[in-house]
């Protein structure tokens, strides 16, 4: 407490962390904080003049953009793509990466082991640019070499990418299997941190390896479980933009279309800047929210903190 | 995805408003006296200046299609046609960008430079940006005049050879804001491209009703017209972009049963609607449901673009392609590289009215050259197309000191390479009825330099290879070329005219992308049976819904007021 009286002192020894810290603060200032700004073109009927003045000089109209999305058709399927699409992604980017690090856990040999790791890891340093032209491409209904399987199997040849049903779903799939290396790890170096004995006690007292799972493995990692979980509510508008983009066509936007992919859409294509930037502004609104409670939940129930 | 993509149309802004300070004092002042490049002292301009001190204009570059494949920056930079360039009239471009001319790319790169405000010297622009920029103060808006003061007499002529429509499309508040680009109109007009030697194995004649067409494709498809003993052929190319004549597109479709969608056509009490929405597209509609309920057209069109869908073309898969003339030069003539038999020939579509398709056709503007307000020299944007015309089409020898080698080893002028070109109506009808003249008399002195590379070309194939130079022949030749259709066209004036000719009306700029996008989702949909044409007038509704209602009034009271 003593230390803490005058800041002068603090600043005379903390220094060169305060220095270190500084560039990453411009950065965010930047590229961050001062775009902010723009947000009021969301509340105008935005034309450019160069910069900022086209915010001086644009018409303010109040809620307008916001009554207008409020009242597309579009909007309201969008919004539900969004929720379900990021629901599922979250909820099996958390059973498979468990399921997977408590399999590989049980594995004794070490080179197998260590093999399979990296091999489920590898997908994840990808980006969807490049597997997104490759899973069109195996996926596509006549060339593709699932389906070629599949009509060799004598079954009707199913068109993953552009029908309706599976959209989601292979949306969903793909994205587990892009990222579900990176939790893997999470779970695989929680289970390490298991105190060994109770594992011993346990056999002791006749349990077997499923029971072994039940009591000691799952209540031991449920911390990062649970703490996965809830960073995850936080992303919950986040659908994934790189990869829904590579993947969806007009003839799927009913299922598949989600709010980064329309705000693209509307500002960058259909150059209706205003709106766009409603609808973006809308997402962050309740992106804050989620974010904000989550990290409540995340600090009560994993006792995880930043500040 | 961490970074908000809303933030990023923000970012773009602010991160133009860093940038813009430093550009600012270059271009303010010394407008005045550069501006009088080029006067002569009786106060008229000459079109051919050349300026004292070199003028270097930014801009961006834009990269075709056609092209994309082996395009080299340094081959473009060090042309001919642009050291020649920079050498006669002083100017040279800074190309601050290239980029894939696709929605996703340039269009979008575009987008973002107007949102930020920090556009270049001069840029090519669509018709939505137009009307954007046309409220903005970016843009210098006497473009119009500095045009009519600089611009060639033959220059004039390509601009306004369809009369004034093309300017008055660059027009805001009655004044010329940008340079409308034009190309020769009857070019877009849609034909079909059947492969004779398929039609001649299997014993058809070429279809004249969409029945026929029918037919034909179900032949192509069952039996085995390539010989190879494979169950692999389809009935026609067909892609997810179908309402863009192009290539591989459904527009002779529709247009074969009289409906033209994207048309702007007169409803017979003195105003206008929408063709997309019009009864007639429902006939064309289920035509199409059919053909890929049956197999005729690949079951993922609606994930393949024009590139891959030409693909089964190419291949030597399908027989069938709607498509516009160009067609044989990219991409029906690698057909042959693979099979020598392949005699990909034009005719015109075929009709389900009893009476014979019109094929539709709009006002071609290829874009709108706009500039910055901030640029010293406008003019020298009118001294580049000048320069361009000169170059192109009245250089006479000096023609072929510009011709560079395509993919396919051939001559040509390097159309891809500018950016700032325009084009005269008829131009390509013109050069095929002199060349067709010159082949049924064997002389050839009458040709300029232009369509004596493509008569060199057709004489090339005619003795023999047909490979290089099968895009020559198909298109200007003498038997069933692309050209010889148009005539057919011409000669009839079977047009159908896109009767919408200025800027887009206000709430066109604003929401008619909305209403194109629904109406794509919507014909995919009932072509791939996941609704039906029962469904049509709720259709109909939402678009209204979607400010159709609003745009139809607009562009009537245009048009009243014309």
């Amino acid at each position: 407490m003593k230390q803490k009286k005058d800041l002068g002192s603090i600043m005379k020894r903390e220094w060169p962390l305060h220095l270190m810290l500084l560039p990453a603060i411009i950065l965010l200032v930047i590229f961050a904080y001062l775009p902010m700004v723009g947000i009021v073109i969301a509340f105008q009927d935005f034309v450019p003049s160069g910069g900022m003045k086209g915010f001086f000089t644009s018409q303010w109209v109040g809620l307008d953009n916001f009554k207008y999305i409020f009242g597309m058709k579009d909007f309201r399927q969008v919004l539900v793509n969004t929720l379900v699409i990021a629901l599922m992604k979250i909820a099996a980017g958390i059973i498979v990466p468990l399921i997977l690090a408590l399999l590989l856990n049980e594995v004794s040999n070490k080179i197998f082991k260590k093999a399979t790791q990296t091999i489920i890891y590898v997908p994840y340093f990808l980006s969807w640019v490049v597997l997104g032209g490759i899973l069109v491409d195996i996926l596509s209904p006549t060339t593709g070499i699932v389906n070629t399987l599949i009509t060799a199997l004598g079954h009707e040849p199913v068109f993953f990418l552009g029908s309706l049903e599976t959209i989601r779903g292979a949306l969903v799939a793909s994205d587990v299997w892009k990222g579900c290396g990176y939790n893997m790890v999470i779970f695989l170096a929680a289970l390490t941190a298991i105190d060994q004995s109770q594992y011993e006690a346990a056999k002791v007292d006749g349990a077997g390896y499923f029971k072994q799972m039940i009591y000691i493995t799952l209540p031991g990692i449920l911390p990062q479980i649970i703490l996965v979980t809830v960073l995850g509510m936080g992303n919950i508008l986040n659908a994934g933009f790189d990869q829904v983009f590579n993947l969806y066509s007009p003839i799927v936007y009913e299922k598949a279309d989600i709010l980064d992919t329309f705000v693209y859409r509307l500002g960058m294509l259909n150059l209706q800047y205003s709106v766009s930037t409603a609808v973006g502004l809308f997402k962050s609104v309740i992106s804050f929210i989620l974010i904000a409670s989550s990290f409540t939940l995340a600090k009560k129930f994993a006792n995880y903190r930043i500040f | 995805m961490k970074k908000k993509i809303a933030l990023l149309l923000a970012a773009a802004i602010a991160a133009g408003t860093i940038a813009g300070c430093g550009s600012q004092p270059a271009g303010s002042g010394g407008g005045e006296s550069s501006a009088a490049a080029g006067i002569a002292e009786d106060g008229t301009a000459d079109p051919r200046f050349k300026y004292e001190e070199p003028v270097t204009l930014t801009s961006y570059f834009e990269i075709s299609p056609a092209i994309m494949g082996d395009f080299k920056q340094e081959d473009m930079l060090n042309s001919v046609y642009y050291t020649r360039m920079t050498e006669e009239t002083n100017i040279s471009i800074d190309w601050q960008w290239y980029a894939a001319n696709t929605a996703d790319d340039s269009q979008q790169k575009k987008s973002v430079a107007i949102a930020s405000g920090e556009i270049p010297d001069f840029m090519i622009v669509n018709s939505s940006q137009l009307s954007l920029l046309a409220k903005s103060d970016l843009i210098n808006r006497d473009i119009g005049k500095i045009f009519e003061k600089y611009a060639s007499k033959e220059l004039m002529e390509w601009t306004t050879g369809e009369g004034d429509a093309a300017l008055e499309s660059a027009s805001d508040k009655g004044e010329v804001i940008a340079i409308p680009l034009v190309d020769s109109s009857i070019d877009n007009a849609p034909m079909m491209w059947i492969r004779r030697d398929w039609i001649n194995k299997l014993g058809l004649e070429m279809p004249e009703t969409m029945d026929d067409l029918y037919q034909v494709m179900t032949a192509f498809r069952d039996q085995d017209p390539d010989g190879n003993g494979k169950d692999d052929t389809i009935g026609m190319v067909f892609h997810n972009n179908f309402l863009n004549a192009g290539l591989g597109d459904g527009v002779g479709v529709f247009n074969g049963f009289g409906a033209y969608p994207t048309a702007w056509l007169e409803d017979g009490n003195g105003g206008l609607v929408y063709g997309s929405v019009k009864e007639e597209n429902k006939e064309a509609l289920n035509y199409l449901a059919r053909m890929y309920k049956e197999g005729l057209i690949e079951q993922d069109f609606s994930s393949n673009d024009e590139v891959k869908a030409s693909e089964a073309a190419a291949s030597g898969r399908a027989g069938i392609q709607y498509g516009l003339m160009w067609n044989a030069n990219w991409p029906l003539n690698s057909t042959v590289q693979n099979d020598e038999k392949a005699d990909w020939v034009s005719i015109p579509l075929p009709s389900a009215t009893g009476t014979e398709a019109k094929p539709q056709i709009a006002l071609r503007v290829t874009g709108y050259v706009v500039v910055n307000k901030k640029c010293e020299h406008p003019e020298a944007v009118v001294r580049l197309l000048n320069f361009w015309v000169d170059k192109y089409a009245y250089s006479g020898e000096e023609y072929n000191d510009y011709l560079v080698k395509d993919s396919n080893g051939i001559l040509n002028f390097p159309l891809h390479w500018v950016m700032l070109k325009t084009w005269f109506p008829l131009k390509n009808l013109t050069i095929h009825n002199n060349i067709a003249a010159a082949l049924e008399s064997g002389d050839s002195s009458s040709l300029n330099a232009e369509e004596l590379v493509s008569y060199n070309d057709i004489q090339n194939y005619l003795a023999g290879d047909i490979v290089t130079s099968y895009g020559g022949m198909k298109t200007f030749g003498n038997d069933m070329s692309a050209f010889d259709t148009m005539n057919i066209y011409y000669d009839k004036d079977l047009f159908m005219w896109d009767k919408f000719t200025t800027a887009p009306t206000p709430t066109m700029g604003q929401k008619m992308s909305t209403v194109t996008d629904k109406v794509m989702e919507y014909y995919t949909k009932v072509i791939m049976g996941i609704e039906t044409t029962d469904t049509f007038d709720d259709f109909v509704k939402e678009l209204n819904s979607l400010g159709l209602d609003k745009i139809t009034e607009e562009v009537n009271a245009w048009y009243a007021g014309r």
